[in-house]
C-alpha cells in the first residue's frame, strides 16, 4: 500500500510511504524483492522527496533484500540526503542490525567506483566464458 | 538448555574453488580461501552495481553472539566458529561440495543480535 501526500509550504515536498509487507509478505529476503522497493523509492529520493518504509508485519529481513533496496541507493545519493529524506518505521532489532551492516558494506563498495566497475566487468566476462 | 542443530549441504564445487577462480589465485590454500569468504563484502557472485557478500559474515556474527557453534567443510577446507574461536584450516579428506553444521541456543536470552537503541544516523 502506498500513499503520496504533500506537506504544506512552498517546497511541495511529497511523501511516499510504502508498507513493505504488501510487497514482500512476512519475509523480505531476495534481491528481486529489494529491487522492487528500490525502483519505487530511488526516483523519489533523487527528486529530494520524503520516503517512509514501514516494516510492520515483516518478521524476517535478509541482507540480499536490503542490499538491493537500500544499499544500492548509496551509488548516486549522498548519505546526508538519505538521512534527511528516508525513514524506517517499525524495523525489528535484528533488521536494524542487518541494515547497519548493509549500509557500512555499501559505503565501502561505492567508495571506489573505478575498482568496482573493473571487477564487475571482469567477473561478467569470466562468467559468460564459463557458461558458453 | 535448548539447542537447535541444523545441517545444510550441497554438492557443488565448494567455496574455495569459487574463491580461487574469482581472485585468480589458483594455488590459494583452501583454508585461506574459506577465511576470505567469511569477510564482510566478500562475494564471488557478479555484483552488477549492488554491494553484496554479507551472508557468511552475518551468520558468523550471529553464531558468536548466540554462543553457538558453526562448522563448515568445503572443498578441502574446514572452518570452526564458536563463542571464543574462529579457525580455518586445510582438511583432508576433501568434502566435494559444502556442508555446514550449526548449533544454536534457542533460549530467548541468546536470540537478539542487537537490542540496544541506536540513535546514530543510518547513513
Amino acid at each position: 500500500m502506498m500513499s503520496r501526500g504533500s506537506k504544506g509550504g512552498t517546497e511541495m515536498t511529497q511523501t511516499l510511504r510504502i508498507e513493505v509487507q504488501q510487497l514482500t509478505g512476512d519475509s523480505a529476503i531476495t534481491l528481486d524483492e529489494g529491487q522492487r522497493i528500490y525502483d519505487q523509492i530511488h526516483p523519489m529520493l533523487l527528486a529530494d522527496h520524503d520516503v517512509e518504509l514501514d516494516f510492520s508485519g515483516v518478521d524476517i529481513i535478509a541482507s540480499p533484500f536490503l542490499n538491493a533496496a537500500i544499499g544500492h541507493l548509496l551509488q548516486d545519493i549522498e548519505p546526508d540526503r538519505l538521512n534527511r529524506r528516508l525513514r524506517f518505521l517499525n524495523l525489528a532489532p535484528t533488521g536494524q542490525y542487518t541494515l547497519r551492516r548493509v549500509i557500512e558494506n555499501a559505503k565501502r563498495y561505492y567508495a571506489d567506483p573505478k575498482l568496482r566497475r573493473a571487477v564487475d566487468k571482469e567477473i561478467e566476462t569470466l562468467s559468460q566464458g564459463v557458461e558458453a | 538448555m535448548q539447542l537447535l542443530k541444523l545441517t545444510v549441504v550441497d554438492f557443488g564445487v565448494g567455496i574455495p574453488s569459487n574463491v580461487r577462480k574469482y581472485l585468480r589465485k589458483r594455488r590459494m590454500p583452501a583454508a585461506d580461501a574459506i577465511r576470505w569468504a567469511f569477510q564482510p563484502g566478500a562475494t564471488t557472485t557478479p555484483q552488477r552495481g549492488i554491494s553484496r557478500g554479507l551472508g557468511l559474515d552475518l551468520l558468523k556474527t550471529f553464531v558468536k553472539t548466540n554462543k553457538g557453534k558453526l562448522e563448515i567443510f568445503s572443498d578441502g577446507a574446514y572452518g570452526l566458529v564458536d563463542g571464543s574461536t574462529e579457525q580455518f584450516v586445510n582438511h583432508e579428506p576433501s568434502f566435494e561440495g559444502t556442508l555446514i553444521n550449526i548449533t544454536l541456543h534457542s533460549d530467548e536470552a541468546y536470540y537478539y543480535l542487537a537490542t540496544e537503541v541506536n540513535d546514530e544516523p543510518w547513513f
